[in-house]
């Protein structure tokens, strides 16, 4: 694998899926049991904690797959477009939810800055939002006896 | 992981209630997809279901 930091913070592993090194690691991870620890020259050990542990698991299954990982701290700033990205929303709406408030944001000269935790915050209160509107909605087709209704193709 | 694909729901899908609860959840984070709709399609499925339901 291949490590690569594209910007200030930001940090991207690429898979490198006919490095023979990589492909025998994988393996060997495969085969590990019980909770790893850190080993280091001296013979020193250090527990990996669960939550960690379970990131790394995760970021390995990720490479394993040939898919590669990138990290970014919740502190980085991302560009309008990059935020309306990870929102799936076009630009302008996302400027419009910064215009409106929801979304707070800086400038760099003219162009907008957003940090992701930011952008991270209204996506868990939208989507919980939305959650909460589609059980409202199901229980409502449930109680008019709608749900279950099977309807006749129209000629 | 998330995609990226707009799909189109048009008035004959969003005038199914059981359709439409399947797949507004398929468009929940992650989603499967990305869901649009119109105003003009809302108000399609507003008469489609009145006349429908009575």
């Amino acid at each position: 694998m291949k490590l690569s930091s594209t910007r200030y913070d930001t940090t991207t592993l690429d898979p490198s899926p006919t490095d023979e090194g990589d492909r025998g690691f994988f393996d060997r991870f495969d085969e590990l049991q019980g909770k790893p620890a850190l080993i280091d020259a001296k013979g020193r050990r250090v527990d990996l904690p669960d939550a960690l542990y379970e990131t790394f698991s995760r970021i390995l299954a990720l490479l394993h797959q040939g898919i590669g990982v990138t990290f970014v701290p919740h502190e980085e700033n991302l560009t309008s477009q990059a935020a309306a990205d990870i929102l799936g929303v076009s630009r302008p709406y996302l400027i419009r939810l910064i215009e409106a408030g929801k979304i707070p944001c800086s400038f760099s000269g003219s162009h907008r800055r957003i940090k992701l935790q930011h952008v991270l915050a209204y996506m868990e209160k939208r989507d919980r939002k939305r959650h909460e509107a589609l059980e409202g909605m199901t229980r409502k087709i449930h109680e008019a006896g709608l749900y279950d209704k099977i309807e006749e193709p129209e000629e | 992981m998330t995609a990226d694909f707009p799909v189109v729901l048009d008035a004959c899908v969003l005038a199914n209630q059981s359709v439409t609860d399947l797949l507004l959840r398929l468009a929940e984070t992650p989603r499967l997809y990305l869901p649009y709709w119109s105003e003009q399609i809302l108000e399609e499925t507003t008469r489609t279901l009145i006349e429908k339901l009575g």
